[in-house]
């Protein structure tokens, strides 16, 4: 995996901050704030004193000029925890290029990214379940197991996100973000999985990738579709008016998807398996608000 | 809409052929995709709420249908039975006699023809050209091969209909000239099928098409009245026919020179005739008019007139052992009556002759009349002769003379005449070396005299002697010969009188009309009714009446018939209705035409 990157690029990465909307307390001192005020350097509030507090925190030179006690608040920097979630069925090996390669790409750039800012990262490949998990990661020695662990995914069976981040509940450490990167292409959906890693106080991010044939088809003729992961079969007489039905239908996927992560505080991104990687780590996803 | 070959509906069968190689055509390449998710999603979509999408996801399996089935129809050659169809140039004759005057369909028969003319115009395409001849006694071109409609319009508006009978071997005649060396021709023929028989085939080879105009027949009509004087009286015979399918009973009406003179009331049986007579009509009556009182469907064969015949002709006697010559010459003059008789047989009693011949032989006394000496006897009472004269020839005028009018005798020769002394009495009219030839003089008549045996000359065979016999009768005879009138249906045929010096014609209910020499020797006399003819000779007037009438066998029998034409009617029975087809499969041809262009727009598009 480590030749998906070259050395200037991965300087580049360093440069990129994961952000997170909102700042979730972690085990360790990391280098997130977290909304916890604690032991930093960085001040954050005065508060009335109350018995018990450490006095080292009392301001004194408030006390000069007021006579009364004030203890001063830090903000407590806190490591996070990151969830990769990557849809490993077997619709990702679709498509030209294939989708699988760009989620690899996505996944080892963000555990990357994550573990060179001391944060914590845990993967998950989903299939109809839970397919493999590598336990929380940290520190810049844990990249290239995350890589490794990348690396021996294989992209296979149907997709069941909701039944696959149920199961993954199990090996919940706290709250943290959670990124999850599928094309979304399931009958069962993947509304209930996301709800529940919010519900297991996950920020979650939804990179949806799509294969260029799939945004838009260029069928021409009858044809007898199967279906990559069920061998189930379709036919249809691709006329133009039933390729824009089908723009038709994923503009509304698509925005319905869009709809519900908006409406839930989730960050969501279609990206095509054919945007370059750089683009989409440099331009893309810090505009949508993913990366600083 | 019929179809001229019914056979070519088998290849129907090629239609579920076509819908069996949609079916193997539809073959569906396969593909692998990620997911059918979205599709399944679509396609119920476009099924739930589009149901006929079903139909147009096959838009060219129905087109191929649309067009294998107009091919079908194309090649069962379906036609619209129609006037004048493909023919490149339509011949139109349009029938214009009496019988179309008839108003048993609105307007008229002669309306609804050119009606069916003006549909056949309207219906002209482009390229094609029509023809209109007018058949009536004479077939009359209206209008040649043009595709001008308006032009076409113009000379159907302006034809008109005519009084007389339909002539139609003439029309065909002129018809077979005009088509003999042209292809795409038809020929039409609107008309009630009363014309006149046919005696030879005009040998047409083109289509012909009769379209028959007229429905009832309910007609009666006069067709004879004729008078005649029979020892001072005046009778007048009427015939009326009814040609009617029905018992009638009218009442006929005679008029005496415009008075009413009798009503009489009549029944006819269903196509029967009857005569009715009338007698001790006033002996002074010049002209009489019948009217038949009840209204039919062509009323103007219910009048008649008829002209009381005068007791004008001329009786003259030739009184010869025998005179081919005059004979002939005498027998071509209009208005004389020719009797022969021998010198042995002459009866001196015999005075009811208006002119005398008396060929190389002279009674004992002259009668009292127009007389004319032929080779006068030597001996005889009146003309002195002194000796013989031989082998004359130079015979010229002695001078001017009206009975030497239009005759060349430059030519002529005598081989032997006598010398005649010239009365005091005479002048001499010919003459060749002081030998008078011709005298003419009056004695108690008018005389002429010829000095020689007209077997001896050459003069009988030139063209120069029966006008100078006529001539010379005309002198004898005034006011009698020359003028002469021949109805010959709708036209007078008119001898004007030599001395006549005005001509007026005065025609049944127009003005009266002035001619001045040289006169016109025919009138048309289109309408029915009495033709007054008056010749101005000198100071008097001479009248003659001439009668006009409709009624006619052929033209008042207004039942509308076939053509009798065998050829036609031959055809007819045989060929069943070969003409006046459309066929529509050039047009079929083009809709599948513009089908596969449009197939092959909708596959270009990927309906």
């Amino acid at each position: 995996m480590k030749n998906i990157f070259d050395e200037d690029f991965l300087k580049r990465l360093e440069h990129l901050r994961l952000v997170s909307r909102k700042m979730r307390a972690g085990k360790n001192s990391g280098e997130r704030r977290s909304p916890l005020k604690g032991q930093s350097v960085e001040f954050a509030d005065f508060r009335n004193y109350s018995s018990g507090d450490d006095f080292r925190y009392i301001d004194w030179n408030s006390y000069a000029r007021t006579e009364k006690l004030f203890v001063k608040l830090f903000m407590e920097e806190q490591d996070l925890l990151l969830n990769i979630f990557i849809d490993v069925s077997k619709s990702m090996s679709w498509g030209e290029p294939p989708k699988e390669r760009l989620a690899l790409q996505l996944a080892a750039a963000f555990s990357y990214l994550a573990l060179a800012a001391y944060d914590r990262v845990a993967i998950a490949a989903c299939s109809e379940q839970l397919a493999a998990y590598q336990a929380p990661l940290r520190g810049k020695t844990g990249i290239d197991q995350a890589w490794t662990f990348l690396g021996q995914l294989s992209f296979a069976g149907s997709t069941n996100l909701n039944q696959a981040l149920r199961e993954y509940g199990r090996f919940s450490r706290g709250p943290g973000v959670a990124l999850l990167i599928s094309d979304l292409l399931s009958p069962h959906g993947f509304h209930d999985g996301v709800k529940f890693l919010q519900y297991l106080r996950q920020e979650v991010i939804v990179l949806q990738l799509l294969a260029p044939e799939e945004i838009n088809p260029t069928l021409h003729g009858d044809w007898r579709l199967l279906d990559s992961e069920s061998g189930e079969s379709r036919e249809i007489s691709a006329s133009s008016r039933l390729l824009k039905a089908y723009r038709k239908k994923l503009d509304d996927f698509t925005e319905a998807n869009r709809d519900f992560c908006f409406r839930r505080g989730i960050g969501f991104l279609q990206v095509s398996s054919a945007t370059p990687f750089e683009e989409l780590i440099l331009q893309l996803l810090p505009r949508a608000g993913i990366l600083a | 809409m019929s179809l001229l070959n019914p056979a070519g509906l088998g290849f129907a069968a090629i239609i579920p052929l076509i819908i069996l190689l949609y079916l193997l055509k539809r073959r569906f390449q396969e593909k692998v995709i990620s997911s059918t998710y979205l599709w399944e999603e679509v396609l119920k979509d476009m099924e739930a709420t589009t149901p006929w999408q079903r139909l147009k996801k096959n838009l060219l399996l129905f087109l191929q249908l649309l067009a294998a089935v107009l091919l079908v129809m194309a090649l069962s050659r379906p036609y619209l039975p129609v006037a004048g169809g493909l023919e490149k140039q339509l011949l139109v004759v349009l029938d214009a006699s009496a019988s179309m005057m008839a108003s048993d369909v609105t307007p008229s028969r002669w309306g609804m023809a050119q009606k069916e003319v003006e549909k056949l115009i309207d219906r002209l395409g482009p390229g094609e050209k029509m023809t209109l001849i007018k058949m009536g006694e004479q077939p009359e071109v209206l209008q040649a091969a043009s595709g001008d409609k308006n032009e076409l319009r113009r000379a159907l508006r302006d034809a008109q209909l005519e009084t007389g009978r339909a002539d139609l071997e003439a029309a065909l005649s002129l018809i077979a000239s005009l088509s003999r060396d042209s292809r795409d021709i038809m020929l039409l023929i609107v008309s009630d099928g009363k014309t006149l028989p046919m005696e030879h085939d005009p040998g047409i080879k083109c289509p012909v098409e009769f379209i028959q105009i007229g429905r009832g027949s309910d007609n009666l009509a006069i067709t004879t009245l004729a008078t005649r004087r029979d020892s001072g009286q005046v009778l007048a015979l009427a015939r009326v026919q009814n040609f009617g399918e029905k018992a009638v009973v009218s009442d006929i009406e005679l008029r005496v020179d415009g008075e009413l003179f009798d009503i009489r009331e009549i029944k006819l049986e269903a196509e029967g005739a009857r005569e009715i007579i009338w007698e001790d009509l006033p002996a002074g009556a010049e002209s009489i008019q019948a009217i038949l009182q009840r209204p039919d469907f062509l009323p103007a064969d219910n009048e008649a007139w008829a002209v009381v015949e005068e007791l004008t002709e001329n009786r003259a006697l030739l009184v010869s052992q025998g005179n081919l010559f005059l004979e002939k010459a005498l027998n071509l003059l209009p208005g004389l009556e020719l009797f022969k008789t021998s010198p042995a047989e002459y009866d001196p009693a015999l005075a009811d002759y208006q002119l005398f011949i008396f060929d190389s032989w002279l009674p004992a006394g002259l009668p009292q009349a127009s007389i004319i000496i032929v080779n006068p006897p030597p001996g005889n009472p009146w003309l002195a002769i002194n000796g013989e004269a031989k082998n004359l020839s130079g015979i010229k005028a002695a001078g001017e003379d009206s009975n030497l009018r239009y005759i060349d005798s430059s030519d002529w020769q005598v081989a032997r005449s006598q010398k005649l002394l010239c009365p005091d009495w005479a002048r001499t009219l010919l003459e060749s070396e002081g030998v008078p030839l011709l005298l003419a003089g009056q004695l108690s008549g008018r005389v002429a005299i010829f000095s020689f045996d007209l077997h001896e000359s050459n003069i009988p065979l030139q063209t120069g002697f029966p006008i100078l016999v006529h001539n010379l009768v005309g002198w004898l005879l005034p006011g009698n010969a020359g003028a002469s009138f021949d109805l010959n249906r709708s036209r007078i045929s008119f001898d004007p009188h030599p001395e006549a010096e005005a001509i007026y014609l005065q025609r049944p209910g127009e003005k009266e009309e002035r001619y001045l020499p040289p006169f016109p020797r025919s009138f048309s006399a289109s309408h029915p009714g009495l033709y007054q003819i008056n010749q101005v000779l000198g100071d008097r007037i001479e009248s003659n009446f001439l009668a006009r009438n409709q009624g006619d066998p052929l033209e008042s029998d207004i039942k509308p018939a076939t053509l009798p034409w065998q050829a036609f009617e031959a055809e007819s029975r045989g060929g069943g209705e070969r003409l006046g087809k459309k066929e529509l499969w050039p047009w079929l041809c083009w809709a599948v035409l513009l089908l596969l262009l449009l197939e092959w727009e909708v596959y270009r598009r990927g309906y």
